[in-house]
């Protein structure tokens, strides 16, 4: 009781902690915004996509693999981020921000890991101007219309896990849609020449998120050698309250099917190799939004390997390195944006008993390029998780 | 920590922003958005000015007289004697003097050299309160003048001031008046000023008297003492009247204008706007106004009380119509110096718009009818200083095309969806 008692505190204190997350990509712009990936900072080093990973994880998409590791766990996943854009209408510049995909806790019980995780699942932050003309007083004037949507789509997941024998673990998740999102337009008159400045013009609509997703996966260790993981989610309709002073009105999205399949193969000790794949189809949602987006099928890879048996002042520092490709659902132009990422990472150990990691951080830093027929980005985006066990 | 530095990404792509909103001019009739109007006067006395008129016939009709006390003469002073040694001297003998008009040379209404007459008062008079008719007008207390405009005088003297030469005139005085003028508990001591020179009207800025002294440590020398003023004021005639069915702002005692304003809660036009939000009439909600004034139309008032200097209009809500004229009032709508109009506005420029803004306040009576159908509140229209100079400032009052309009900038947005 003690112990769920301390897992509760440190998931409060790290709830506390963490800021909202916030914008990293024009694409945030597009259709429903940009899919974030609730995954730790060693699955980003080795270009994996949050599935089939050796070792113990709090992770979403992976709902067997905490049932691998009966011990209390927690983690939590900052990610800033730098990006260089550059639109085909010439606006080119660089944005940077910081956001905070997961934060999990995991407490055994009945025989198997009860977790609770708040990940990211869209981010929704972009801003917008447009400068038109308007005739007062018998004058052209320029006005300015400022338009900023704020909010994002996140997750809370409540799932159980438990081992099936001693090479083999089952676990699913069951979801809440959380979130919100608010459109706030401006209108700037300037310095229209009339006695006095005119008073802006302002207007908001909130939109609250809700919904329901379910996660099945399943992993099995084969040998000591290998480790095959997969996974399904199956969502409901992502529903969009307005609030009540919104003139907007309440909206509903169609969310695909999202299935992941993993693999890691310890070729030699201290050599391993993980290659991963997500698929979700996005298609049904284009006939929910009402401004012609390109909506495209999801279909991601990656690839990585690590190197454990590296050390740094007696410690071990495993090193990794990856590769990802991936299509975006959606896109502000015409074509389906694509997405591709080296990334390169190390961990670090500061408990270790019987080649448990108690408490440690793993890092990676990851240089990719996102584009589409009208924008291109190139950014550079650091993880940094935090992960401590048995406490 | 630089990644924690947020800067939100910004696109320019006009497609990414919902459906512009439309901003239109409204312009709504007197009869759409005020009524009851009122012209109150009385507000302030001339004294308060601390500046003087003078006029006579002027535009036909105007005749003003300035009048002035001077302060106790100065009873001892600095004097070099025979042996080059300063000390002070209060042996002071007062063997004549002149008294000093300054004229503002801006304000004043002449085209050419006129003729000041400056007299001594002989009726005892009050600065409060002092008229044209009436030398004291206090509780239990009204003395008429003997004459009509401050008099009769001991005539002192007249000269000629030519405003191409300077901006002051003076008046010589011998020993016997300079010591009649010493007594500061006669309260009939006093000099009048009047203009002898016919449709002329001056503003008197300053007036002091300058007094040759004799000291007796150094009888060969003479020393000018300056004594300032104690107390101006100035009466005129004819007072003028109200207007009929008109706006009247300023003058002194200073009038004021009164309506009561209620803005419409819907709108039911222009057709631009009813296109745009799908159908009227639209209920107008404080946050779509982006501008209201009161716009009026300039007139030229009573040629003898036209404006030389810029006038300041000031707008402020009258707490209760039902106390007028001495209704409290709420804070000005229009900032510190008000809305500045200036002079050419209500002569060779009249029927020039002045719009005064009032936006906050049309805000705030939008916001405050939840639960009452159209409020009405009272606005009073007034210069900025009261009283501020003879002049006051003219306009139309409703009842034809010249009448006060109230301008409004909307901006209505369309209901903002997701994407």
């Amino acid at each position: 009781m003690k112990q769920f008692v301390q897992s509760l505190v440190l998931a409060l204190v790290i709830s506390l902690v963490t800021t909202p997350s916030s914008a990293q990509s024009l694409f945030n712009a597009a259709g429903m915004g940009l899919p974030v990936e609730a995954i730790d900072g060693r699955a980003r080093a080795l270009g994996n996509l949050g599935i089939g990973l050796w070792g113990s994880g709090l992770l979403p998409g992976d709902p067997a693999a905490a049932g691998m590791f009966i011990a209390p766990t927690a983690v939590i996943v900052g990610q800033p981020s730098w990006v260089d854009y550059d639109h085909e209408s010439g606006n080119s510049g660089s944005i940077q921000g910081n956001r905070f995909p997961l934060l999990g806790v995991g407490y055994p019980a009945f025989s198997g890991m009860f977790t609770v995780s708040l990940s990211s699942f869209l981010d929704q932050h972009y801003k917008s101007q447009r400068s038109s003309q308007l005739h007062l007083r018998g004058e052209e004037s320029e006005v300015t219309d400022f338009f900023e949507q704020d909010g994002s789509i996140g997750s809370l997941n409540l799932g159980y896990s438990r081992p099936l024998g001693t090479s083999a673990a089952l676990g699913f998740n069951f979801g809440r849609y959380t979130g919100s999102v608010l459109r706030r337009l401006e209108r700037d008159f300037g310095t229209v020449s009339l006695p006095e400045i005119l008073e802006s013009y302002q207007t908001s609509s909130r939109w609250t998120y809700s919904g329901t997703s379910l996660t099945g996966g399943m992993a099995v260790n084969l040998g000591g050698v290998a480790r095959v993981a997969a996974s399904v989610t199956w969502s409901g309709d992502l529903n969009a309250t307005a609030s009540d002073e919104n003139q907007g009105m309440d909206r509903s999205f169609s969310m695909p099917m999202q299935y992941r399949l993993g693999t890691s193969i310890v070729l030699a000790p201290g050599l391993m190799i993980t290659a991963s794949a997500v698929q979700a189809d996005w298609a049904d949602i284009e006939g929910d939004l009402d401004t012609p987006t390109t909506v495209g099928s999801t279909s991601n890879i990656g690839v990585g390997v690590e190197l454990s048996r590296a050390s740094l002042f007696g410690l071990a520092v495993p090193i990794r390195f990856g590769y990802r490709t991936g299509k975006l659902p959606f896109s502000l132009g015409s074509s389906v944006a694509t997405e591709r990422i080296l990334s390169a990472g190390l961990g670090l150990s500061f408990s270790e008993v019987e080649d448990i990691v108690l408490g440690g951080a793993d890092l990676a830093i990851e240089r990719g390029r996102r584009s589409d027929s009208v924008l291109r980005e190139e950014f550079w985006r650091a993880t940094i998780s935090l992960r401590v066990s048995g406490y | 920590m630089a990644a924690c530095q947020e800067e939100s990404p910004t696109t320019l792509d006009a497609d990414l922003l919902p459906k512009e909103p439309i901003t239109i001019e409204i312009e709504l009739p007197w009869e759409d958005f005020a009524s009851d109007l009122e012209v109150f006067g009385g507000y302030g006395a001339p004294w308060e000015l601390g500046t003087g008129v003078v006029a006579n016939a002027f535009a036909g009709i105007l005749d003003a007289r300035t009048l002035v006390r001077f302060a106790a003469y100065p009873s001892v002073h600095q004097v070099r004697d025979t042996t080059g040694t300063t000390r002070p001297d209060s042996s002071l003998t007062f063997v004549g003097g002149r008294v000093v008009a300054f004229l503002d040379t801006i304000a004043s209404i002449t085209s050419g050299p006129v003729t000041l007459g400056l007299g001594a008062i002989q009726t005892r008079w009050d600065k409060r309160t002092v008229t044209w008719v009436a030398a004291v007008d206090t509780l239990n207390d009204l003395t008429p003048w003997p004459q009509p405009g401050a008099g009769p005088v001991n005539s002192i003297g007249t000269t000629v001031w030519d405003p191409a030469e300077g901006d002051s005139a003076w008046f010589e005085l011998d020993s016997v008046q300079v010591e009649a003028w010493a007594d500061t508990a006669d309260a009939s001591r006093g000099a009048r000023i009047e203009l002898l020179t016919e449709n002329t009207r001056l503003q008197v800025s300053r007036v002091v008297l300058r007094l040759d002294t004799r000291p007796s440590s150094n009888p060969d020398t003479l020393v000018v003492l300056s004594v300032q003023r104690d107390e101006i004021s100035f009466v005129y005639d004819p007072f003028p009247e109200p207007p009929a069915n008109g706006i009247r702002i300023g003058g002194v005692p200073a009038w004021r204008t009164v309506l009561n304003v209620k803005i419409p809660t819907h709108l039911d036009g222009p057709a631009e706007l009813c296109v745009a939000v799908g159908g009227c009439p639209m209920e107008l909600e404080p946050l779509q106004l982006n501008y209201a004034a009161i716009t009026l139309k300039s007139a030229r008032g009573e040629q003898a009380f036209q404006p030389t200097d810029s006038v300041g209009l000031d707008v402020r809500q009258v707490l209760r119509r039902d106390a007028l004229p001495k209704a409290p009032l709420g804070e000005s709508l229009t900032g510190l110096l008000g809305q500045r109009v200036g002079p050419d506005a209500f002569g060779v420029h009249a029927g020039t718009d002045i719009e005064i803004p009032i936006t906050a306040f049309v805000r705030n009576l939008l916001r405050d009818q939840d639960g009452v159908a159209n409020p009405t509140k009272t606005l009073a229209l007034l210069s900025v200083f009261e009283p501020i100079s003879i002049a006051y400032a003219s306009f139309h009052g409703p009842g034809d095309e010249n009448g006060p309009v109230l301008r409004l900038i909307v901006t209505v947005g369309r209901a903002m969806e997701l994407p």
